[in-house]
């Protein structure tokens, strides 16, 4: 009795293999079979319509990825052939529940002995079960034994028992994965990835139906008088085209991928279509050409007008002005030399500049933004924190007025909140970990901000970051 | 030595409650305010004064408490509104995530639901703390556990409430129940099964939320695999999974930390909602405006000071709200304790007016620029010497006449933003900068931000205009004292108060204890020389960044007055047998004794951090680790 073979498109080749190595006598199937193919390459979608075509075989499917362990995974093994036999065997259930807990699997021989215990419970009966693994190397802590203990299990059992057969078969996706079974000689049929014309084609087939439903409400909306179907259905194609040819450099050729893009723009895309241009195709695309132009995959993006609001505040990263200097001042610490303090930041006139006061000056060989940060004291910070803030004067240079006003930031309570909030949110961190005292001298800080996100905040508040880089080193 | 004074003795700091030895009059009220007008105001007034700030102070924090309470329970709305409305169900029917991005977040907001029994769903919260998740598998065994037993205790209740109403008696059914229970410890397994046999296990639907806690402490590898594990929950019909980020950076971290296809599938439906209570005004403008409520209008604030608020606002983002309140509840306290007009805010007590009060008032600024208008204009030359020297108690009645005239800023501060909030719609107005620009007379400019504003500029338009007597009503910060007493720059204190000790401690000659009295080589001690460690701290001020500790030393020894202490040390020897041994038994007993007081000294000054000791290379120096002015 042969196999029905399930027509799928571009993996007719695969069903065919697959069915010459699936047969309904347990004797023509093989113990052990892999698919192998990268991700959405169509592996249990063949599958899954294979078993579909052929009621008359018994499968069982794992997801080893919902597992995440593997004595998850082969707990979940016995709990599935059990409920499998309980339904194919109703007669047998209360034996077949009584002392027998698939909770109890915990190590492999655990899964021999329950399935040995089931087995002979109905000894009588013959059957053989398929258990697909659906992508084995998903599975969170996989090894590389975890799939000897598989193939040793088969062994063990088909000694034992002729009437029952486990075939298994594993959905992998890495190829190397098989590599190092390769002297098992498991046969393994390959799903290659689609290739363009094939992803277009499918995305086509997948979502036309609903595609095309979204775009007849929404023509009915906008109180058009109806095209002629064909051209409602080249809005439709037209668009799945666009997506296909913007983002398949981007994300290759991975049909889950495109299928969100899809879902994402595709609302965008129809609000772009409206009386003026529902049957010019190219006005329509002139007019959305933004959603091809990035795939916007930010959550940010969309609340546009917030964003600028914050600007105009100077919250950017919702940092008030003392913390945007505090770190700027915790990145020139750990940036840059402490010999160089005295000239960058001092501005004292008659401090010895040059190389008189540093050293013979070498041009470093490598950037050292590129470094690790160094760590520094909290008084280095805090002197450099105060030599570039900007205290603004309220009352005119030269009054009597101004003798009063303090000309540097004092480090007073705020800049020390300022201070504990950066760290709480890990801007700048300490060296020890636990139980830090803060203001004792042995604790050392460092920043931990790259210099895209120091420039960012430097810029947000008009500070020239770059410049007190310029003579340390090229950039 | 018991156990607990010798735990005691080897801790680095105590904290010493001082004794209040005093007598108390317990049937007097304490009255923390110091008679004003150099002494002269009577006990009477005194005590009005603080009843009247005592009484302005609660109710404005009873409508402060008020505003913080409505802060938590409208957001505690609208994020059970999002989490249970289904009406934005994904059209195209393909399962995803809810996802709520609280920004801003401390991660105490609670996630609650509305405690409806409904016997088709069960909702469940699932806390997830970075610490709990160490791994993936961690991560979904303890929700999985939390889901069980957070499921198990609402069917307990349901059941008892049920078998509370009606008293199950049939055998079939409790038969029944039995099975149920026996194929629920079986399934039991903390993996998604729990999940996927939901609808078997409890009849129910499970509506599930992920309570995320502090996500930028997350390891994002984990959390993103944490996701696309539930992804595979979501392909249950019964099951509805929702996620809720605590997030205290911002937005495009968790972004950049996230994997794009991960991102995608938040994406299908979420919705952002930022919680700290410091954005926007909302609130900040309700608590000011309730300030200015409190005062009845009579209260002015000076530029000076509101540019101070806004200021110190700006400064600290994250807890914006108390700091306001703290801000005018500091400047409030020290109106009255320090304005002897303040008793005049509420207008009964004009009858305490007396000579002493209208003394002052003749010499307010605005009273003067008043009367000097009146001698430029038609004034009689009777009524300005009349107004001067209160005859027939003109100048009196002139007050009062002041008195009960409401302050016209604050009534014009409330009508705009009334206007703007509901006439115009606008209200993302900050009321504080918005009264600021009242101040200076710059409303115009600041209500250019909106351009509906320009319709009605006639209607807005505002000239402020000095009232007379107002600065004897208004707070203000002109002294610093504000900025002093709520942002002290420690560090210079700390150095100021080594330096000066007398400003902070008491000097011996003021203190009137008979126990110290009595000694008088004690009592010359004490004149002669401070705590050892501002003595200390006055030789470290002028030594170089490195010390050699024995110089400190010497230089310690060479600057206290011997003759003092070993006056006093021979004194107390009479009555102490070891001391009396000590100081016989070596002639250094004043160089034993400094370096006794050295020792405690230095330790003292490396614990508040402004000495380094050496480290193993060098044990002959310390280093100086303040750096002065900073």
């Amino acid at each position: 009795m042969t196999l029905d073979i399930p027509n799928i498109k571009f993996r007719e080749y695969q069903a065919q293999t697959l069915s010459s190595f699936i047969s309904q006598n347990h004797n023509h199937s093989v113990p052990h079979l892999f698919l192998q193919g990268y991700e959405s390459t169509g592996k249990t979608y063949t599958i899954t319509k294979f078993f579909a075509c052929n009621p008359q075989l018994t499968s069982v499917t794992l997801r080893p990825e919902e597992s995440v362990t593997w004595k998850l995974l082969i707990q979940s093994m016995a709990r599935s052939i059990q409920y499998k036999l309980c339904d194919l065997y109703p007669t047998r259930r209360v034996q077949l529940r009584t002392n027998l807990d698939p909770l109890s699997v915990e190590e492999p021989f655990h899964l021999i002995n329950f399935l040995t215990k089931m087995f002979t419970i109905l000894s009588n009966e013959s059957r053989q079960i398929f258990i697909i693994f659906d992508g084995l190397d998903t599975l969170q802590d996989i090894d590389a034994t975890l799939l000897l203990k598989f193939l040793k299990l088969n062994e063990l059992l088909s000694h034992q028992f002729d009437n029952f057969k486990l075939k298994m078969i594993y959905l992998i996706r890495d190829a190397n994965f098989i590599a190092r079974y390769s002297t098992f000689n498991v046969p393994t049929i390959v799903f290659p990835r689609y290739n363009y014309d094939q992803i277009l084609e499918l995305l086509i087939i997948m979502r036309f139906g609903d595609l095309y439903e979204d775009l007849l409400t929404h023509l009915d909306k906008i109180e058009t008088k109806h095209l002629k179907e064909d051209d409602n259905y080249s809005i439709v194609i037209n668009f799945i085209t666009l997506i296909v040819q913007a983002f398949q450099m981007y994300t290759g050729n991975n049909i889950n991928d495109l299928n969100d893009l899809l879902d994402l723009k595709w609302d965008t895309y129809l609000s772009n279509i409206d009386e003026t241009n529902y049957t010019n195709p190219i006005s329509i695309y002139k007019k959305s050409i933004h959603i091809f132009n990035a795939t916007n995959d930010t959550l940010t993006a969309d609340g546009g007008d917030d964003e600028q609001e914050e600007s105009n505040n100077g919250q950017t990263y919702e940092l008030s002005n003392i913390a945007k200097y505090l770190l700027i001042a915790a990145y020139f610490c750990s940036y840059i030399e402490t010999k160089y303090d005295t000239s960058i930041f001092s501005r004292k006139a008659n401090i010895k500049s040059g190389r008189s006061s540093y050293g013979r000056r070498k041009k470093m060989e490598t950037n050292p933004r590129h470094l690790q940060p160094s760590i520094f004291q909290l008084e280095r910070l805090l002197a450099i924190f105060q030599a570039i803030y900007p205290m603004e004067s309220a009352t005119s240079s030269g009054s009597l007025q101004s003798l009063l006003d303090e000309r540097l930031m004092k480090a007073n309570v705020e800049v020390f909140q300022n201070l504990a909030e950066l760290h709480s949110l890990k801007l700048i961190s300490t060296t020890i970990v636990r139980s830090i005292d803060f203001l004792s001298y042995k604790t050392k800080w460092k920043v931990n901000v790259p210099w895209e996100i120091i420039h960012e905040i430097a810029s947000s508040v008009d500070f020239d970051i770059a410049q007190y880089f310029s003579g340390v080193s090229d950039f | 030595m018991n156990v607990n004074s010798f735990a005691d003795a080897q801790k680095s700091h105590n904290t010493i409650y001082p004794k209040f030895h005093g007598v108390v009059e317990s049937n007097e009220e304490c009255i923390p305010f110091v008679k004003l007008l150099d002494g002269n105001e009577s006990s009477e007034i005194l005590e009005k004064r603080w009843q009247l700030y005592h009484q302005l102070h609660s109710t404005f924090h009873s409508q402060v408490d008020d505003i913080l309470a409505n802060i938590e329970t409208d957001l505690k709305n609208e994020i059970s509104n999002i989490l249970l409305n289904n009406n934005l169900e994904s059209r195209r029917g393909k399962a995803c995530f809810k996802t709520l991005f609280l920004i801003g977040s401390d991660s105490t907001t609670e996630i609650g639901f509305p405690n409806v029994a409904d016997d088709n769903e069960v909702n469940t919260v699932i806390d997830l703390t970075p610490k709990e998740s160490p791994n993936v598998r961690m991560m979904l065994r303890r929700s999985m556990f939390k889901l069980f037993s957070q499921t198990d205790e609402i069917l307990h209740n349901n059941e008892q409430e049920l078998s509370n109403s009606k008293e199950i008696t049939d055998a079939t059914e409790s038969n029944h129940i039995d099975d149920m229970e026996e194929s629920k410890a079986s399934a039991t397994s903390y993996d998604l099964t729990l999940v996927e046999n939901f609808k078997i296990l409890f009849k129910r639907n499970l509506n599930m939320v992920f309570n995320i806690k502090d996500v930028d402490s997350f390891n994002f590898t984990n959390l993103n695999d944490f996701i696309v594990l539930l992804k595979s929950a979501l392909k249950n019909e019964h099951v509805r999974i929702s996620l809720v980020f605590h997030i205290n950076t911002n937005l495009s971290n968790i972004e950049q930390n996230l994997n794009q296809s991960t991102l995608r599938l938040l994406k299908r439906k979420y919705h952002k909602l930022d919680v700290s209570s410091n954005k926007g005004f909302k609130y900040g403008n309700r608590i000011f405006q309730s300030f200015l409520d409190t005062v009845d209008g009579k209260l002015n604030l000076s530029q000076k000071f509101v540019k101070f608020v806004l200021e110190k606002m700006s400064n600290n983002t994250n807890h914006n709200l108390k700091l306001l309140t703290r801000i005018l509840d500091f400047s409030l306290m020290s109106y009255f304790y320090q304005s002897p007009f303040s008793v005049f805010i509420d207008p009964v007590n004009i009858s305490y007016l007396n000579e002493e009060y209208l003394a002052l008032v003749s010499h307010c600024p605005t009273f003067m620029f008043f009367i000097d208008g009146l001698t430029k204009e038609e004034g009689t030359r009777e009524d300005i010497t009349n107004l001067l020297s209160n005859a027939n108690g003109t100048l009196e009645e002139f007050f009062t006449e002041f008195l009960v005239r409401d302050n016209p800023i604050n009534g014009h501060a409330r009508y705009v933003s009334n206007f703007l909030e509901e006439t115009l719609h606008i209200t993302n107005f900050n009321f504080i900068e918005l009264y600021y620009n009242l101040l200076k007379g710059t409303l115009s400019t600041y209500l250019d931000k909106w351009p509906e504003c320009r319709l009605h500029e006639k209607q807005l338009s505002f000239e402020p205009i000095d009232t007379i007597f107002q600065e004897l009503f208004t707070i203000d910060n002109n002294t610093g004292l504000l900025t002093q007493a709520l942002f002290p720059s420690y560090k210079s204190n700390l150095e100021d108060d080594l330096l000066s000790w007398e400003k902070v401690l008491p000097v011996s000659s003021v203190i009137h204890d008979d126990s110290i009295a009595d000694i008088e080589s004690l009592r010359v001690l004490n004149d002669s020389v401070g705590p050892m460690i501002s003595e200390m701290f006055k030789l470290y001020r002028e030594a170089n960044p490195v010390i050699n500790i024995y110089d400190f030393y010497v230089a310690l020894r060479e600057s206290l007055p011997e003759e003092q202490i070993m006056n006093f040390l021979i004194e107390q020897s009479a009555q102490d047998a070891v001391l009396k041994k000590f100081l016989t038994s070596s002639d250094k007993a004043f160089e034993k004794t400094v370096l006794i007081f050295f020792m405690q000294a230095l330790s003292d000054l490396e614990h508040i951090g402004v000495i380094k000791l050496s480290t193993t290379k060098k044990s002959d120096v310390v280093e100086k680790s303040i750096w002065k002015g900073i």
